[in-house]
């Protein structure tokens, strides 16, 4: 595993991570605890201010607010990290709730509704992919494109009208709790491991930050770049039915108007939390952080019932905000170093594990971004 | 009819493709338009006034695809459009008011004999219907009503007030607590007139009756049951002794029943309405989930809109009063047999 783990720091070429341990160390402890710094300081406001905040049933009501938000985030981290953006994530699971309940009400089966979930999760996630890889069609349009037919597919289906009557074991499942938490939080909890192991221990997950990060280098260093993008739309893909399952799961019928916003509202908790949308920098503990900050300011805002009206502009403010902290800590890093040290290495102000997509091409080893090849 | 098809190329060739100067070009566009369609009006008017088995189109564009409501609405349209031997052309605004506004002027392009609009601005199709007007074709409105500078130019409007929809839902809730509780209102999409209005007609009788506490709850920013969900369960956690819920709309209504039967809410202690009255709703008031549910009958709707427009271009007849008023339903548990069976009938 270390073996596989030390690949793409191979293909980082810039060779420059040994001069200035000091000054990554403070700019990436900045950087990972300025988002959980806001949360723990909005948790312990609310708690002051609302005594209902903190009550256990509040606690699960956002938990379980922030799970559809947040499996749709997970999967979206990795796009990101790829340097794509998927945009039908949203309508996506909204049509593919429609399909899992129309499949569960039809022929009575739960499993066939899941299993018809995943399918048709599978199938979006490898549309765009093909999409995206084999055409080139840049992954904003092309995830655009399927955004407007998911759409259209799942207005089709039912006219605008919820699918509802789902068998009666999938309302027995749907309200199990296993330890006073809902069903639907163990999940999605599951889901955060699967994707930080798959991030973190895998060939995967390091091939997708370097392909995120500086394709070019990634392909001279044997990655093949079609097959990590087609797999992360892939990975989007099934994220995408696991919502629209949380979803079914939380309203117990199919909505073909659900979920409008909500691969944007993804993005927005992913770049809140940390990760680049320019690719090649981030994690999905870093979204966690995101969509558990989104959740927790959309719950405190509501119960505070100040007007709809300013809850956007507050909403908006703090997107701003917390995705500023990048520039922030590059300022602070930028500071620290001038003074002390100097020398062509400097030009690179970010952290090795946080910039490689900003590899100077003074260092020689890789050859100049002219010679950069079509995405293949 | 040959002048009518002469000018057609004209018109069409006008039309603006060119979106950086849309709003000019549509301008010079509904001019050469108004010109055509005066010169033909007069033979149409003519060849009309034979009788029902002359052949006629009318456009239809409805406010969006997305809501039942009003594929009910077309379906009745087309069923009364049918009998009558009317070919139907239908388009849909989805909520998005520039592009209805370039949709509504493409129909108007191709002639038609009427055009029935479920606006989804209250003014900004009223230039195009002055132009329509001014051309000799009739324009009905239907379910949202225009701005009162836009009334001169359409033959009328058939729907039902959404005020008074609000009106009638807080009074039923009125009613139900006995004058004596606390109401929140949980509304759907900010600056909708649907929402808005219903809810300023629900304010108007909570204000007058001193007894009851309005909680005046988020908008859930979409009419889905997830987002009804979450937006109840925040208004129950930050006020636990509710005793009724308003959603002005059913799918976020239905996440309302969600909410309080997650809280071990019994359904008979809590008041929960919404407005629509479509089949998932229907069924809830059934189970005794929702207790009231008020339908403005989309079938009905959609039938009468076309026998108003039907009767002014083949007879020249104005409906009596502008506003074409359409009976709405309230669904409860005691009638909600009847409803079944008008809706069956195709009368709702």
């Amino acid at each position: 595993m270390t073996a596989m783990r030390e690949r793409p720091a191979r293909s980082d070429p810039t060779g420059e991570r040994t001069p200035r341990p000091q000054v990554r160390v403070r700019g990436a402890l900045f950087d990972r605890l300025f988002v959980p710094a806001v949360l723990v300081t909005l948790v312990v406001y609310l708690s002051a201010t609302n005594d209902a905040f903190f009550s256990r049933i509040n606690v699960t009501n956002v938990l379980m607010q922030a799970s559809i938000l947040a499996i749709v985030a997970f999967g979206a981290t990795f796009v990101i990290m790829a340097g794509q953006l998927d945009l039908s994530m949203g309508t996506g699971s909204a049509l593919i709730s429609v399909i899992g309940a129309t499949v569960m009400v039809d022929t009575g089966s739960v499993l066939l509704g899941l299993g018809a979930c995943l399918l048709a999760g599978l199938l979006l996630g490898l549309v765009n992919g093909v999409v995206v890889t084999a055409l080139h069609v840049p992954s904003f349009i092309a995830t655009l494109g399927t955004m407007i037919i998911c759409g259209g597919i799942a207005l089709a289906m039912t006219n605008g009208g919820v699918v509802s009557g789902l068998p009666a074991g999938f309302r027995e499942i749907a309200t199990l709790r296993l330890l006073g938490l809902p069903v639907l939080v163990w999940g999605t909890a599951a889901i955060f491991l699967l994707l930080w192991w798959l991030q973190r221990q895998t060939v995967f997950g390091y091939q997708v930050l370097a392909v995120g990060g500086n394709a070019e280098a990634a392909r001279l260093s044997g990655i093949s770049l079609g097959r990590v993008r087609l797999l992360v739309f892939v990975l989007a893909g099934v994220a995408t039915a696991l919502a629209a399952i949380a979803l079914l799961v939380r309203v117990q019928s199919g909505q073909p108007n659900a979920n409008g916003t909500l691969a944007l509202e993804a993005i927005a908790a992913v770049v809140v939390g940390g990760t680049s949308l320019n690719g090649g920098r981030g994690s999905v503990v870093r979204t966690l952080w995101g969509v558990l900050l989104i959740a927790v300011l959309r719950n405190g805002l509501d119960l505070s019932g100040i007007s709809e009206d300013y809850k956007q502009v507050v909403l908006g403010t703090v997107f701003i905000l917390a995705a500023s902290v990048d520039f922030l800590r590059r300022r602070l890093v930028r500071r620290r170093v001038t003074p002390s040290s100097a020398g062509p290495t400097l030009s690179s102000p970010g952290a090795p594990d946080t910039t490689p997509g900003q590899v100077p091409a003074a260092t020689g080893t890789v050859p100049p971004s002219s010679a950069a090849a079509p995405a293949r | 009819m040959r002048t009518r098809s002469l000018l057609l190329p004209r018109s069409s060739s006008a039309h603006p493709l060119d979106s950086r100067s849309r709003r000019g070009v549509g301008a010079v566009a509904a001019a050469g338009l108004a010109l055509s369609l005066a010169a033909c009006s007069g033979g149409g008017g003519e060849a009309s006034a034979g009788g029902g088995d002359d052949p006629m189109t009318v456009e239809v564009n409805v406010y969006s695809r997305s809501l039942p409501y009003f594929q009910d609405f077309v379906a009745g349209a087309q069923e009364r459009a049918e009998a009558e031997g009317v070919t139907l052309n239908v388009t849909y605004g989805e909520t998005d008011p520039q592009l209805q506004y370039d949709q509504v002027q493409n129909a108007l392009t191709k002639s038609p004999d009427g055009v029935i609009v479920v606006p989804v601005d209250p003014a900004a199709l009223v230039p195009v219907f002055q132009q329509a007007s001014d051309g000799g074709l009739p324009v009905l409105t239907a379910v949202n009503d225009i701005e009162e500078d836009g009334w001169p130019y359409v033959v009328g409007h058939v729907g039902k007030e959404y005020f008074e929809v609000g009106r009638e839902k807080a009074q039923y809730i009125v009613d139900a607590l006995g004058g004596q509780g606390t109401v929140a209102m949980i509304h759907g999409i900010r600056g909708l007139l649907f929402s808005e209005l219903q809810g300023q007609g629900a304010m108007e009788v909570f204000a007058e009756n001193p007894g009851i506490t309005v909680i005046d709850g988020p908008y859930t920013g979409e009419f889905s049951s997830d987002a009804g969900l979450a937006a109840a369960e925040n208004v129950l956690t930050a006020n636990p002794d509710v005793d009724a819920l308003y959603f002005d709309n059913d799918d976020i209504a239905l996440g309302g029943v969600l909410a309080a039967q997650q809280r071990g809410i019994a359904m008979e202690d809590i008041v929960i309405i919404g407005t629509d009255g479509g089949e998932p709703a229907r069924q809830a008031v059934a189970n005794g989930e929702l207790d009231m549910t008020i339908t403005l009958c989309g079938v009905a709707t959609g039938k009468l809109a076309m026998d108003t427009l039907v009767a002014f271009v083949r007879d020249g007849q104005k409906p009596d009063e502008r506003f074409v008023d359409v009976p709405s339903q309230l669904i409860t548990t005691e009638s909600y047999e009847d409803v079944e069976a008008l809706i069956a009938a195709g009368d709702c």
